[in-house]
């Protein structure tokens, strides 16, 4: 109940930005069309080069997109007043992080195989890019919104951002790519994919209990 | 009945160079104001903070018998995008509470924000926005203020209405600290100075 | 903290720390050089060249050591920001800021010496292989380490911060290890094993054991010495500090 009100909150706040919301999506087309234009003699060969360049640029927007994840809360102040409610801080981080995941994770898992698709790539390995990109999103998500909000309220751009998180970011990304690539090569991926699996039962019941705290930390400034 | 809501325990605190608090003790107890006096930079601001417990002083600790606790600092703590109703919600979301529409209702007339209720926070003045968090604080039920500089960008009748508002809700058993560098115009609040440390 | 013996205890001091440390650090610097020194002309003059990569691989002796405590400061760093998140020791949270800017020395000299073994031996300096990449991933969560201390004001928030991220990174080395193992042989076949299978002959080992020993009492001594400094810095207007600055001034 509280969970739906927050989440509806969250949401309006996303739809009211309007264009704006667009942003990271249409980064992402862009940078997938870059790569997949100047690689264009590659990914007609081999579907194996569009899924590293899809799940690359997934990590790349979703940063992007994380940069902001507390940002305003902070400035309006908002922020200080959630940490307060010491009782249901963990309700409004869970909320910040499926609407992060509603507006990148998601559009980015519809979005990837579509572009596969229409690059000629088979449709059962669209769909297993789909998957892994399905369980690998929300991973994404909870650590990159742990280490930004070690930085809220620094005031330091998305490129410190960038540096602490993508190597934190290297296990899903190899293992994500892993499992499509197998699944290309009709080999056995089921071990890497029960590592996806292990990163986001990881990452999703530790994060979320961790954030209150390490944002009730990031209020001295 | 009086009971303690908050307590202050021995604190020091030292950013940077210049000690602001060395064993600091202050308890706040029900019905109480407290005013901080002090010029800029002897540490009002930080002080609630660490009250609130969005800061941590260097050594020493804060006991809270009450929780959640109402603060409010220089921010407003208002989503921008949202109207002042939905942010009204937000609040009574954040303490559990059901929104009471009537009360709310009550507030905002009290406050003169009926015909805002559903602009946006970025298209209120400051002092409506002031009011505003107010109403917030209201709505949230909480027994403990904690206010910083409560009656910056408020015009006479806001600040003849909020002193009315601190001092119901200590009467009624709630308390309040709150920052001010200039004297306030409540007969009953018990000084603590923070310049002559 | 009954368990934890006397001496320990009163190291967790600042203060104490400061005064009794000051003896230990020369004397880590001297044994760790000579220590190295002798591993280092043993495994250079005095071991036999290997079969198959004839003397190139005696840059192992400097290496191995050193990719080797590279890692285990990391490791090591994580322990103590879980010390720190824990007991809130003010000591952990000095080891952490110190013994960062070491171990991402002491990577980048691994990866560098690394990149000079690779010539002779594979004929290019850098393979994308396995355990390049994540000596090269642990060289910037090293960075990360050291970037976030800076950029965040408040000491104690910055600890908090550092402990987090460096538990988090530790939590990641293996499963980052894995991943690249297993994407890597997706990829290309084995790169040449550095030892196939055959087991490092005992003649081999002596000076290689004495090396790692020895790179462990040197960043032992760099990491105390940056601890004592940071005490200095972060204790600057303790009375203790003033007094011990008026005594060397005289």
């Amino acid at each position: 109940m509280r969970f739906w009100a927050l989440y509806q909150r969250e949401m309006l706040i996303e739809f009211r930005s309007g264009v704006e919301s667009f942003i990271p999506l249409v980064f992402f087309l862009l940078v997938v069309g870059t790569f997949a234009f100047t690689l264009r003699s590659f990914i007609s060969g081999d579907a194996r080069v569009l899924v590293a360049v899809i799940w690359i640029t997934t990590l790349f927007t979703s940063m992007l997109s994380l940069d902001k994840l507390f940002k305003r809360d902070h400035a309006d102040g908002t922020l200080a007043v959630a940490v307060l409610h010491s009782e249901a801080i963990t309700a409004t981080v869970v909320t910040k992080l499926v609407t992060h995941w509603s507006v990148t994770g998601i559009p980015i898992t519809l979005l990837g195989p579509v572009v596969g698709l229409l690059s000629g790539m088979h449709f059962d390995h669209a769909l297993m890019l789909g998957f892994t990109l399905l369980i690998g999103t929300p991973t994404i998500t909870m650590l990159g919104a742990l280490v930004t909000a070690l930085l809220v309220g620094l005031g330091r751009g998305g490129e410190l951002l960038t540096v602490l998180i993508l190597p934190l970011y290297i296990p899903i990304l190899l293992f994500g790519i892993s499992v499509c690539h197998l699944h290309i090569e009709s080999a056995s991926y089921t071990s890497e994919l029960l590592w996806c699996f292990a990163l986001l039962t990881g990452s999703t019941t530790a994060i979320p209990l961790a954030l209150g705290p390490v944002l009730k930390m990031s209020q001295d400034s | 009945m009086s009971s303690t809501h908050l307590t202050v325990n021995n604190i020091h605190c030292q950013p940077g160079s210049q000690e602001l608090f060395n064993g600091l003790n202050i308890s706040v107890s029900t019905g109480e104001i407290i005013e901080l006096r002090g010029p800029n930079g002897c540490g009002k601001s930080t002080l609630l903070r660490i009250m609130a417990g969005l800061q941590q002083p260097d050594s020493g600790s804060i006991t809270r018998y009450v929780d959640p606790i109402g603060y409010l600092g220089h921010k407003f703590g208002l989503a921008s995008i949202l109207t002042v109703q939905e942010n009204l919600r937000w609040t009574s979301v954040l303490t559990g509470a059901k929104f009471d529409t009537v009360r709310a209702q009550e507030f905002l007339e009290k406050f003169e924000l009926r015909t805002a209720v559903n602009k946006l926070i970025q298209e209120l003045s400051t002092g409506q926005k002031r009011r505003c968090s107010f109403v917030c604080l209201l709505i949230g039920k909480y027994e403990l203020w904690l206010l910083d500089e409560p009656f910056a960008s408020l015009d006479s009748k806001g600040e003849e209405l909020v002193r009315e508002l601190i001092q119901e809700h200590c009467g009624n058993g709630g308390s309040a600290v709150i920052a001010s560098h200039a004297a306030l115009p409540l007969a009953q609040a018990m000084q603590v100075d923070l310049g002559i440390s | 903290m009954k368990f934890i013996p006397t001496w320990l205890h009163r190291l967790a001091s600042p203060q104490h720390f400061f005064g009794d440390i000051k003896s230990w650090i020369m004397w880590l610097y001297v044994l760790g050089t000579i220590g190295f020194l002798v591993g280092s002309v043993w495994g250079l003059a005095f071991v036999p060249p290997e079969r198959y990569q004839g003397d190139s691989f005696r840059i192992l002796y400097v290496h191995a050591p050193i990719a080797h405590v590279a890692q285990l400061i990391y490791i090591s760093i994580a322990v103590a920001g879980v010390v720190h998140l824990v007991w809130k020791l003010k000591m952990a949270d000095v080891y952490m800021s110190a013994a960062a800017p070491v171990g991402c020395w002491l990577t980048a000299l691994a990866l560098a010496s690394g990149m000079i073994w690779g010539m002779p031996t594979w004929g290019t300096a850098w393979v994308w292989d396995a355990r390049i990449v994540s000596t090269l991933i642990l060289l910037f969560l090293f960075f990360g380490l050291i970037v976030l201390r800076r950029v965040v004001p408040n000491p104690t928030r910055a600890a908090t911060a550092l402990s987090i991220l460096a538990i988090v990174g530790a939590i990641n080395i293996p499963i980052i290890k894995y991943s690249v193992e297993w994407f890597e042989t997706l990829h290309q076949p084995a790169s040449i094993e550095l030892f196939g299978d055959i087991a490092i002959a005992p003649v081999f080992l002596t000076p290689l054991f004495i090396n790692i020993a020895s790179i462990y009492v040197l960043a032992a001594g760099f990491i105390l010495a940056n601890m004592r400094y940071l005490v200095v810095e972060r204790n600057a207007s303790m009375t203790w500090i003033q007094g011990w600055i008026r005594g060397q001034s005289q």
